[in-house]
C-alpha cells in the first residue's frame, strides 16, 4: 500500500471515529441530562448534592457516584430530580456491571414510582438495553416492544426499534427486520437525536429492496434519507448520489453470484435509466454541472455493470459534452489501470489540461505498475521539472525516491547531494537520506561516515542520528559494543535500554543485560515499560541457566503486575517448561 | 522344520495378544493413578503399534497365500524353468482360460502386467489393511457402547449462599436494672406453647441448598442413588487434562460437597466429546469442564454432540483458560461453531452465579479479565472464566492469596450448583411435559 493511501486511511479512520463517537455521546446524553428547567425547579441544598454526584459521573469514578446519588435519594426522595438521580444511580450500577440491580432496584424503580416523570421513557428504553446487554434476549425484546408500543412517539421508540433490528439481524429474522426498519424511514419523526438512526434504517431498507430488484421501492426508501445538522430533506442531487451509492453495493453482490448475475444486469439497466432520465438537459451553468455529475454516476454505474465495452465510450461521450476535463480522465485512467491497460491509462493522463499532474500520474504509473520502467518514469519527472521549475526541490526529491525504488543506489544518492545543494534548509535531512540510501545500499561504513558527520553538524538532532549509527552496528555490521557506546548516546527511552541490553544478551554478557532491564524498572519515568523489562530479566536469567532466579523473576513479574499480559505469559511459562504450579499473583475482577 | 514354524507362529500370536493385552492394561492402569499425559502417549504410540503389529501379520498372510496358488499354479502346469511363472501371460489363466478375481492371488488380472505383480499385490494389500485400521478405528471411537447415566442427587433446598462467610460481632449483653419488684413482667410466656407453628417442616428448604422440594440436600428432578460428577471434557489439540484429579480440580468437588451437604462422587473424571452421546436426554452430565492452553481440534461430529449436549441435553459448558490467549481464541472460535445463534456477553458482578462474591477471582489474566457468558434463549450456557481458576483449587492454590482462592472455590461451586439447578428445573418442567 502507498503511504499516501495509508495515510488516507488513517485520516478516514480518525474523522469516522470522531464521527461515531460523536453520535454515541449524543445518543447516551440525549437521556442523562436533566434540562435547565428543572434544575431551576431544586432547591440550593438539592442542587449542591446532585451537582457532587454529577461531577463524579462525569469523571467516570461510578463507585462514588452511585453512593453520591444513593445519598440524594435518601435525603431528597421527593425532589425533582428524584427520578433522575436513581435513573443515573442505574446507569452507574451498569457501569459497575451490576446490570441486574440496575434493572431491578434501579430503572424498574423509576418505572413504577415516577410512571409520569420525563425518566420514565429512559428507564423503560435502558432496561431492555441492559437486559440485551447480559444475555437476557427473551426479556430484553418484550421490554423493547413495552416502549415502543408505550412511549411510540418518544425518542426512546426509535431506539428500542433500531436495538430490536439489531436482535433481528443475529437471529436472521427478516420479517421483522422490514417491518422496523418501514417504521424508522416512513412513519417516524426525524429529529436532531434520533436522525442517524431513521437514515442508517432507510438506507438499509433501500439497500433491501436493491437486492430484490424492486427499484422504485429502493429509491422511495433512499430519498427520505435526511442531510446535514438540521435534518433537511434531500435535494434532488442528494438523493440520486445516495440512490446510485446504495444501488452499486446491490449490483455487485448480485452480479458476484452467476445464480443472480441476470438480476444484478436489470438492476444496472435500471439504475442507468433512472439516471439517465433525471439528467438535466438545460444549457444554464447550474444544468451543466448537474448533468455533469448525473454523467459521472452513469460511468460509475457501467463499470460496477461490468459492462466493459461501454466504459471507455461513457468517458468520452462525456468528453465530447463537456470539453476536456481532468477529472475525467482521471476515472477513465484509474478504470484503465484497474484493468490493466497501464498504455491507455497513460494515454488519458497525458490528455490533461494540468500538464504537470498528468505528468506525475504517468511517472506514478511507471513506478507502481507491473511493467516497472525506470527510464520512462525518470523522463516524465525530467519533463516535469523542464514545466514546473518552482517545485524543483519535490520532483528532485522524487526521482531519488524513483532511484530508490528501482534499486538504483548510487543514483538516488547523486540527486539527494543536489538537492543537499538545491534546499540549504533540509540539508540535514538530505544528507540523512544518502546515510539511510548507503545502508539499503549495504554499504554500512559510508553510511556510518555520513551520520558520524551529521552527529557533528546538527546538534539537535544528534541523538538521532547516533541511534542510526547505534541500529547499523547492532542489526547489521555485528560491533555490538560500538552499538552500545553509540546507543548511550541517545537520549533515555524504553527502546534504548531495550537494545542495549539485547546487545548485551547477544554478547552473553547476560548481568549487564539485566542491569539495562533494571534501569526501566527504575526510571519513574519509564513505568509502562517496566512489566515487560521485568519479563526480560526472567528470560535473560533463564537463557543464563539461572534457574532459581528464573524462577523467582518470573514470580516476581505474576505478583507485581497480577493483571497484566506479562503475568499471564508468566504464569503459562512456569506451569510449561519448570511444572511450577505456585506462581504467585492474582487478582480481582470488580 | 514344519514344527518349528508353527511353534513360531504360535509365538507371534501370543506375542500379539500380549502386546494388545499389555497395551489396554497399562492404559487402564495410567487412568487409574492419574497420570493423564502418559496415558495419551501410550493410547498414540500403542495405536501405532498396533498398526504394525496388524501390517506384519496381513504381509504374512497374503505372502503364505499367494506363496499357496504358486505352488497350485506349478502343479497344474508345466513350468518350463526359464521363465518364471509370473512373467508368463498372466492376464488370463492359461489352464482356465478365464480372468482371476482373487486379491490373495498373485497372478490376479488387476495386478498388471508380468513384471512388479508383487510389488502391487503388496500396495493393494497395503492400501487396503489401512483403510480398513483406520475405519475400524473411527467406528471404535465413535461406537457409543452402552448408555450411561448421570444422575443428581435427590433432595430439595433453596439456591441460598453456599459458602458461610464468618465475621466476628462484638455482642453487648444488655443489662436491666431495675427493682425486682417493679411491675416488669420477666417470667414471659412460651410463644411456641401459646401458637404452634410447624416452623422445621415451613422452613426446612430454606436451610439447604439445593433445588425444589424433596428429602434431604439436593435437586428435586435428581434421582435417590444421583451423585454430583465434575466430568471434563477430552478434546484434541491441546492440554486438556490440566490440574486434573487428586490435588487438582478434586479440591473443588471436596468443598462442593462441604458446603452444599450434596453426595459427590469419590474423583473427578473426564469423557471425550463423543462419549457425551451416551448420555440420554435427562440424565446426562448438567455440566462439563473444559481447560487449557493450547489449541481445540473438534471435528464435525464433536461440534454436533457438543450443539446437542447444550440444546438439547440443557448441559452447561465450564471453561478455564488455562494459560494463553490463543485458547481464549480457540474457545470462541469453538464456541461459535457449535452454538452459532447464541450470544456472548461479560456475565454481570451481581448475577445470581456470582452469588456471595463481591469479586472475579483471576489467578492470571490469560483471556482478559472479565468473565464471559455464552447465553442460549436467556439461558447461560457456558461460563467462561478468563484467568485460571483451576489452579486455584489445587493444593497449592497457585501461591495466590487466601482471598482469591477462596474465591475461586466459591465460584465454581457457584457453576456446578446453578448447572445443576438449572438442569433440575428444566428436567422437572420436562417430565411435567410428558405426563
Amino acid at each position: 500500500m502507498e503511504l499516501a493511501t495509508l495515510r488516507r486511511l488513517v485520516v478516514f479512520t480518525l474523522i469516522a471515529s470522531a464521527v461515531f463517537l460523536s453520535q454515541f455521546r449524543r445518543c447516551s446524553a440525549q437521556f442523562d441530562k436533566l434540562p435547565n428547567e428543572r434544575w431551576a425547579k431544586l432547591r440550593e441544598v438539592e442542587r449542591y448534592q446532585l451537582n457532587i454526584a454529577e461531577k463524579y459521573y462525569k469523571a467516570n469514578n461510578w463507585k462514588v457516584a452511585v453512593s453520591e446519588y444513593d445519598k440524594y435519594l435518601k435525603l431528597y426522595e421527593d425532589s425533582e430530580a428524584a427520578p433522575y438521580a436513581l435513573l443515573k444511580w442505574s446507569r452507574c450500577q451498569v457501569k459497575l456491571r451490576k446490570g441486574h440491580t440496575a434493572i431491578k432496584e434501579g430503572y424498574q424503580s423509576v418505572i413504577d414510582y415516577w410512571p409520569d416523570s420525563p425518566e420514565a421513557p429512559a428507564a423503560a428504553y435502558y432496561m431492555a438495553k441492559t437486559s440485551n446487554d447480559i444475555g437476557q434476549i427473551r426479556s430484553s425484546k418484550k421490554f423493547y416492544k413495552q416502549v415502543i408500543d408505550k412511549y411510540g412517539k418518544h425518542l426512546v421508540a426509535s431506539h428500542a426499534m433500531s436495538d430490536l433490528i439489531a436482535l433481528a439481524v443475529v437471529e436472521k429474522d427478516e420479517k421483522t427486520q422490514l417491518d422496523l426498519r418501514k417504521k424508522l424511514t416512513f412513519d417516524v419523526h426525524r429529529s436532531q437525536h434520533n436522525g442517524s438512526i431513521c437514515n442508517t434504517a432507510a438506507a438499509e431498507l433501500a439497500t433491501y429492496y436493491f437486492n430484490r430488484v424492486a427499484f422504485e421501492d429502493g429509491v422511495k426508501a433512499r430519498a427520505t434519507v435526511t442531510y446535514g445538522r438540521e435534518f433537511s430533506a434531500a435535494t434532488g442531487q442528494q438523493r440520486i448520489d445516495g440512490t446510485v451509492a446504495s444501488v452499486k453495493a446491490s449490483i455487485n453482490k448480485l452480479l458476484a453470484n452467476t445464480k443472480t448475475k441476470a438480476q444484478g444486469d436489470r438492476l444496472a439497466g435500471l439504475a442507468i435509466a433512472y439516471v439517465r432520465k433525471q439528467t438535466p438537459t438545460g444549457t444554464t451553468e447550474e444544468d451543466k454541472i448537474l448533468a455533469r455529475l448525473h454523467w459521472l454516476h452513469v460511468a460509475d454505474l457501467t463499470i460496477t455493470a461490468r459492462q466493459k465495452d461501454k466504459v471507455p465510450g461513457v468517458y468520452e461521450q462525456m468528453l465530447k459534452i463537456f470539453g476536456s476535463d481532468d477529472e475525467v480522465l482521471t476515472r477513465l485512467a484509474a478504470w484503465y489501470i484497474t484493468e490493466k491497460r497501464y498504455d491507455e491509462a497513460r494515454a488519458a493522463y497525458r490528455r490533461f489540461t494540468d500538464k504537470v499532474k498528468g505528468l506525475e500520474y504517468v511517472a506514478i504509473t511507471y513506478r507502481i505498475s507491473h511493467q516497472k520502467k525506470l527510464a520512462s518514469a525518470i523522463d516524465a519527472y525530467n519533463q516535469i521539472l523542464g514545466l514546473d521549475p518552482d517545485r524543483k526541490v519535490h520532483w528532485k526529491q522524487q526521482v531519488a525516491l524513483t532511484y530508490n525504488e528501482f534499486g538504483n543506489y548510487l543514483q538516488a544518492i547523486g540527486v539527494y547531494a543536489e538537492l543537499q545543494n538545491l534546499d540549504i534548509e533540509n540539508r540535514h535531512k538530505w544528507k540523512g537520506n544518502i546515510a539511510s540510501t548507503y545502508s539499503v545500499a549495504k554499504k554500512y561504513n559510508e553510511a556510518i561516515a555520513v551520520y558520524k558527520q551529521l552527529i557533528q553538524e546538527d546538534i539537535g538532532g544528534a541523538s538521532n542520528w547516533s541511534y542510526q549509527v547505534a541500529w547499523i552496528h547492532h542489526h547489521r555490521t555485528g560491533k555490538l559494543t560500538d552499538a552500545i557506546s553509540y546507543y548511550r548516546q541517545c537520549i533515555n527511552t524504553a527502546n534504548k535500554y531495550n537494545q542495549i541490553a539485547d546487545c548485551y544478551l547477544r554478547l552473553k554478557q547476560y548481568p549487564r543485560a539485566i542491569q539495562q532491564y533494571k534501569t526501566i524498572i527504575g526510571d519513574k519515568t519509564l513505568t509502562a515499560s517496566a512489566p515487560q523489562a521485568q519479563l526480560n530479566i526472567a528470560w535473560t536469567q533463564e537463557k543464563a541457566g539461572k534457574k532459581e532466579s528464573a524462577i523467582k523473576a518470573f514470580q516476581t513479574v505474576c505478583k507485581n503486575y497480577p493483571k497484566l499480559k506479562q503475568a499471564s505469559q508468566a504464569h503459562a511459562h512456569l506451569q510449561s517448561k519448570y511444572k511450577i504450579n505456585v506462581t504467585l499473583g492474582g487478582s480481582k475482577d470488580e | 522344520m514344519k514344527q518349528k514354524t508353527v511353534q513360531t507362529v504360535l509365538i507371534a500370536v501370543g506375542a500379539s495378544v500380549a502386546y494388545v493385552v499389555l497395551w489396554q492394561a497399562a492404559l487402564l492402569l495410567t487412568g487409574l493413578f492419574g497420570w493423564y499425559s502418559l496415558r495419551a502417549l501410550l493410547a498414540l504410540y500403542g495405536t501405532i503399534g498396533l498398526f504394525v503389529v496388524g501390517l506384519g501379520w496381513v504381509v504374512w498372510v497374503v505372502e503364505l497365500i499367494g506363496q499357496q496358488f504358486e505352488r497350485l499354479r506349478h502343479q497344474r502346469r508345466e513350468y518350463d524353468g526359464a521363465v518364471p511363472v509370473l512373467h508368463k501371460p498372466l492376464r488370463r489363466d492359461a489352464d482356465q482360460q478365464q480372468w482371476i478375481w482373487n486379491p490373495l492371488d498373485p497372478g490376479a488380472w488387476f495386478y498388471g502386467g508380468r513384471r512388479h505383480k508383487r510389488l502391487f499385490q503388496s500396495i493393494f494389500a497395503l492400501s487396503w489393511y489401512s483403510l480398513a485400521f483406520f475405519m475400524a478405528l473411527f467406528l471404535l471411537t465413535q461406537i457409543q457402547g452402552c448408555k450411561e447415566y448421570y444422575d443428581s442427587p435427590a433432595g430439595g433446598g433453596k439456591p441460598k449462599q453456599v459458602v458461610q462467610k464468618l465475621k466476628v460481632k462484638k455482642i453487648i449483653r444488655k443489662k436491666f436494672l431495675v427493682n425486682p419488684f417493679s411491675p416488669f413482667l420477666f417470667d414471659a410466656p412460651d410463644i411456641e406453647k401459646m401458637v404452634k407453628f410447624n416452623f422445621r417442616d415451613m422452613t426446612k428448604h430454606s436451610y439447604q441448598v439445593g433445588q425444589g422440594e424433596g428429602e434431604g440436600a439436593g435437586f428435586a428432578g435428581g434421582r435417590k442413588g444421583g451423585k454430583v460428577r465434575f466430568i471434563r471434557l477430552e478434546y484434541s489439540g491441546g492440554d486438556w487434562d490440566q490440574n486434573f484429579g487428586i490435588g487438582g480440580d478434586n479440591n473443588l468437588l471436596d468443598r462442593y460437597a462441604k458446603f452444599t451437604g450434596h453426595k459427590v462422587a469419590e474423583k473427578t473424571e473426564s469423557r471425550t466429546v463423543a462419549q457425551l452421546k451416551r448420555f440420554p436426554i435427562g440424565r446426562s452430565p448438567a455440566l462439563v469442564y473444559m481447560t487449557g492452553q493450547k489449541s481445540i481440534s473438534l471435528s464435525k461430529s464433536e461440534i454436533k454432540i457438543l450443539r446437542e449436549y447444550l440444546n438439547e441435553k440443557h448441559g452447561m459448558i465450564f471453561c478455564s483458560n488455562g494459560g494463553s490467549p490463543h485458547f481464549h481464541n480457540q474457545f470462541d472460535s469453538m464456541m461459535n461453531n457449535v452454538v452459532p445463534n447464541a450470544v456472548r456477553r461479560p456475565i454481570q458482578l451481581d448475577d445470581p452465579i456470582h452469588r456471595g462474591l463481591d469479586f472475579i477471582p483471576i489467578v492470571a489474566p490469560h483471556g482478559g479479565k472479565q468473565a464471559l457468558g455464552w447465553y442460549l434463549d436467556g439461558r447461560l450456557i457456558c461460563y467462561y472464566h478468563p484467568g485460571d481458576i483451576g489452579d486455584a483449587w489445587c493444593d497449592d492454590h497457585a501461591g495466590v492469596k487466601s482471598e482469591i482462592f477462596e474465591a475461586s472455590y466459591q465460584l465454581g461451586i457457584n457453576v456446578i450448583f446453578h448447572a445443576h439447578a438449572e438442569y433440575s428445573k428444566w428436567n422437572l418442567a420436562r417430565k411435567k411435559r410428558k405426563k
